[in-house]
């Protein structure tokens, strides 16, 4: 399964004897940058390799170099509107005459499908679907790059609602690479990442003994790896109706940089908070909005789009129609931005009325200034709204404290 | 249960199992003196648990050729925890008596330990009297570990000893300068006084400068020498630029420890990491490098934490939580210590500053707190020399120009005839450098030799409508026209491309649809049509220019092509375009047509 990396491996040993120890150091490294989320040290040693690509006339390396870079950004849901343009100029730079038989080509159509589909996944399914596919056919599963492409056929068939297809596919492809002798090598990877989007596919058909074969085998190495483990283990809780474990194993909502996982974070907290397993209170409807701000920060349309409308769920669950009004205006200004309803147009409007619909709920004063002010995103009323809310606690637990 | 069930045991194949640990569970064989140092050390913790007011205790060690040995004033053994202890592989009391007692100075867990033993020795004897019997002495003898005898010994003063009769093939190990080396690597910070048989010398006598409460509130002065002096001993070899503490600022934080950074020249990429962990005094990880933060390519360390979790092996540790938390530690602390190096010690700083420069700048785009200590201190690679941002922006009006290719266009040109410094963007770190500084202190930032670059080098200038016509048919028959005013005025105009319109027109070329998959090929199209078409080149006309004034004032056509042409034969990009020829014909033309004129 080395085919595709063997000319790194020259390259490195040429780099080496040219004295280029930088170069070949960030040669070395830029994948594990990217892996690790660390975007610091990706920017610092990527324009090392850009420079030396172009100024040496090395079109292999600079797709290899710029490919790196989008792995990290677009996996880490980061700054799309910039990197949805890399994604379509690197596909370009691919085929021109002078990289056409680089090896990575094939992952500049990967970072492509991603793209899209960080940016409106359902939007742009068919497409994706077509490009992996088309590009898949050319190789076998001897081709390491032949993994990836089927675990983004099968995140694209899941956006397609085809997840039996999904989780035959995964499956079937994973039977075929296990007659590969390399795929000792990759195995781990397959289970702890190209799978994720199989183990979607059998929890939303309740294929629980795939997505259990997926869990227990998913070892994971990075903090992100960690986290999206942590967040699986919740989900199959939930798909088993053990809503109590479900909570228990959700992980406290992640930071910006994992850009993918909190809005799956929110999805999975919504069903549990509407479930009552965790607390549905104005803290969830705050982190629904910081979900959605960040979202759309980096042009992910879709997931801010979802998010919103969660964060109008909670805050109708909650009884607080005005706290849902914020986000539903959210929705529709998000919605503007979807390639398709793909269901948007629906939950949009059921949410709309149901918000006509419902009358604030009860509770004091301060609990719903509290409420209204984090559903605004305002920090200096939401502190005011909590200490006014914190002493009227203490007051009620002093009377109601025995003498 | 049907009729023909039987119950068994499970057979195991002791020599079989002790080769297959014993070469699979440890890296080395010279790992064994480390295991074995362990127990002794052990026995004289259970000691002081077990039998207080006996003393700290001592562990004296010893060789000649062929053989080491092993002593400890320890607790002893009694015949029946040899047989259960030691002659039971996995069943290690250390480890019982660390859950009973959770005494965090033991260090044996899994009862693996002696199994190292045999590793290395083709016959082990250990004599022991324990603290519960100290009128009778017991000796252990095994050949290998698959059978051994256990008799009555004479009593000897409480504590073990065990004698190791090292395989031909380990023999290596009784070298007294390799056993020196082994035991100061892995046992260095251990509580127990260490001796050498041999030398007499304690190899653990100066503990870690963390654990030694005669520092507190020592002067920074002191503390320093002593860090220095430490890290001297504990790796000869080397001479480390400053040490700065991994101290236990916030809770949670697993350990303490020193980090340096190295008297060695690097480039930016280098990674030079290096970390000793120890856990309970032992060293389990001669280069955990992970713990270390990515950007520390010049900087080495060791740090002690008990709450670290070994693997088996003990040579490596497991990436828990715990380890999460040490590796944000020692990032924090390694930053915020190189950020107060500047105060503190001067001349240690500019010679981290003289070696490190290009390293420290992908530090600081990492670390927030390091980036504010060093955003004024740090050299750029530019045009013009090492400077700093600073220094570039107060040359450039306060802005700063990068270029993230040799090859930086007309407008690259520009900023150079300008005086402006360009940073060097394919140097390490510098690029995102540059942008973080004038993002913090609210600076222009120019990417020359780009499209976005070009927006805020050039923004269009109001033109009236009828010269603007006039430009456009001069200058617009393959070209977008831009009207804008800059310096220097003698420069009439310039012609740089359009990046994402000439994405637009490859992407909806023959060329591409014959490379490109119909599903790619889509999805790249899904961006372009919403890209402007058109002209990929765009013409940016100086109306600063007196050239363009005077052209425009006589709407002279020809003077307007000779100065297109002329510019396109400076331009860098002229000649990659085949252009040269087309551009000289050009000017020969509007010469020849401007002479020919009737004044």
């Amino acid at each position: 399964m080395s085919k595709v990396w063997d000319w790194v491996h020259d390259l490195l040993y040429a780099l080496d004897d040219a004295g280029e120890q930088a170069v070949a150091d960030a040669v070395l490294n830029i994948g594990t940058y990217a892996n690790d989320r660390d975007y610091e040290q990706l920017e610092a040693v990527y324009p090392v390799l850009l420079g030396y690509a172009r100024a040496n006339e090395l079109p292999w390396l600079e797709v290899y170099a710029r490919h790196w870079r989008l792995q990290a950004y677009l996996n880490g849901g980061q700054r799309l509107q910039e990197m949805l343009p890399e994604a379509v100029s690197l596909i370009a730079r691919t085929a021109r005459e002078d990289a056409r038989d680089c090896p990575q080509r094939r992952c500049a159509v990967q970072d492509i499908s991603i793209a899209y589909a960080a940016v409106d996944a359902p939007g742009y399914a068919a497409e994706r679907l077509a490009a992996v596919s088309e590009t898949a056919a050319e190789i076998d599963p001897s081709y390491s790059c032949s993994g990836c492409l089927m675990s983004e056929a099968v995140e694209a068939l899941c956006s397609l609602n085809r997840h039996a297809e999904a989780l035959r596919l995964g499956f079937d492809w994973l039977e075929r690479a296990r007659a590969e002798p390399e795929f000792r090598y990759t195995e781990v990877h397959f289970w702890s990442t190209q799978a994720r989007g199989i183990f979607d596919a059998a929890i939303a058909i309740g294929d629980l003994a795939a997505a259990e074969r997926i869990l227990t085998r998913a070892e994971p190495e990075t903090e992100e790896d960690h986290l999206w483990k942590a967040m699986a283990q919740s989900r199959f809780e939930l798909a088993r109706g053990d809503s109590a474990a479900a909570a228990e194993h959700l992980p406290q909502m992640m930071e910006p940089r994992y850009g993918l996982l909190r809005p799956r974070w929110l999805e999975v907290a919504t069903v549990l908070a509407l479930s009552g397993a965790i607390a549905n209170d104005a803290e969830l409807g705050a982190q629904a909005k910081s979900v959605l701000e960040t979202a759309e920060a980096n042009g992910l349309w879709r997931h801010a789009f979802n998010a919103a409308c969660n964060g109008a769920e909670l805050a109708l669950a909650r009884g607080r129609p005005a706290a849902a009004a914020l986000r539903l205006q959210d929705g529709a200004r998000l919605r503007a931005h979807l390639r398709g309803s793909h269901g948007a147009d629906e939950r949009l409007a059921a949410l709309q009325t149901r918000a006509a619909q419902t009358a604030p709920a009860g509770g004091s004063d301060a609990e719903a200034a509290l409420d209204a002010a984090l559903a605004a995103g305002d920090a200096a009323a939401g502190a005011i709204a909590l200490a006014t809310l914190n002493e009227a606690r203490e007051r009620w637990a002093l009377l109601a404290a025995p003498a | 249960m049907s009729d023909d069930a039987e119950l068994n045991t499970t057979s195991v194949d002791l020599g079989g199992l002790l080769t297959v640990l014993g070469a699979n569970l440890y890296s080395s064989p010279e790992v064994a003196v480390r295991e074995l140092v362990q127990n002794a050390h052990d026995a004289c913790t259970r000691r002081r648990i077990e039998a207080p007011g006996a003393g700290v205790g001592e562990i004296v060690i010893g060789a000649s050729p062929g053989r080491i040995w092993i002593e400890d004033t320890g607790a002893g053994l009694t015949r029946d925890e040899i047989k259960r202890y030691l002659a039971t592989i996995g069943a290690g009391y250390t480890g019982v008596l660390r859950r009973s007692t959770e005494v965090s100075a033991l260090i044996g867990a899994f009862g693996l330990g002696f199994l190292s033993a045999y590793m290395v020795a083709k016959r082990v004897e250990v004599v022991s009297t324990s603290y519960q019997s100290p009128d009778i002495g017991v000796r252990f003898v095994s050949d290998s570990g698959r059978t051994y005898v256990i008799q009555a010994a004479p009593a000897r003063s409480i504590g073990s000893r065990i004698d190791l009769e090292l395989r031909d093939e380990c023999a290596h190990i009784a070298d007294l300068f390799t056993l020196e080396r082994v035991l100061h690597a892995h046992c260095r910070l251990l509580h127990v006084p260490i001796r050498l048989d041999w030398s007499g010398r304690v190899i653990n006598a100066h503990p870690p400068p963390w654990r030694r409460e005669d520092l507190a509130g020592a002067p920074p002065v002191r503390l320093r020498r002593e860090r220095l002096d430490f890290v001297a001993q504990f790796d000869p070899n080397f001479a480390p630029l400053c040490v700065l503490p991994i101290a236990r600022r916030e809770p949670g934080d697993p350990g303490e420890g020193l980090v340096w950074v190295h008297d060695a020249n690097t480039y930016g990429s280098t990674d030079n990491r290096r970390l000793s962990v120890f856990v309970r005094g032992m060293r389990v990880a001669a280069n955990e490098r992970d713990l270390l933060p990515a950007w520390a390519g010049f900087a080495s360390g060791l740090y002690e934490a008990d709450a670290l979790t070994p693997t088996a092996s003990r040579e490596a540790l497991q990436k828990d939580e715990v380890f999460e938390r040490a590796r944000r530690q020692i990032a924090r602390e390694l930053g915020s210590g190189l950020a107060a190096l500047a105060g503190e010690e001067p001349d240690s700083w500019r010679r981290v500053l003289r070696r490190h420069n290009e390293a420290l700048l992908g530090a600081a785009i990492a670390d927030d707190a390091l980036f504010m200590a060093l955003k004024d201190e740090l050299t750029l690679p530019t045009s013009a020399g090492d400077l700093t941002a600073a220094a570039i922006a107060a040359r450039s009006d306060h802005c700063i120009h990068v270029a993230q290719a040799e090859e930086a266009g007309l407008d690259g040109l520009l900023a150079r005839t300008l005086g402006a410094p360009i940073v060097d963007g394919m140097r390490y770190g510098a690029f995102a450098f540059a942008r973080k500084w004038a993002q913090i202190n609210t600076a222009g930032f120019v990417q020359v030799g780009s499209s976005r670059g070009l927006d805020a080098l050039f923004p269009p200038a109001a033109v009236a409508a009828e010269e603007m016509a006039l430009l456009e048919s001069w200058f617009g028959a393959n070209a977008r026209v831009r009207a804008a005013r800059f310096a220097p005025a003698a420069l009439p105009l310039l012609v740089v491309e359009d990046e994402d319109a000439a994405l637009k027109s490859f992407l909806d070329s023959d060329e591409a649809d014959a490379r490109l998959g119909a599903g790619a090929l889509a999805l790249a199209r899904a961006f372009t049509t919403k890209v402007e078409g058109g002209p990929t080149r765009v013409v940016i006309v100086n109306l600063e220019s007196p050239a363009i004034a005077e052209a425009l004032r006589r709407r002279d056509p020809q003077v307007a092509q000779l100065l297109g042409a002329l510019i396109d034969l400076i331009g860098a990009r002229a000649a990659k375009r085949g252009g040269l020829a087309d551009a000289l014909t050009e000017i020969s033309n509007a010469l020849v047509a401007i002479l020919g004129r009737t004044p």
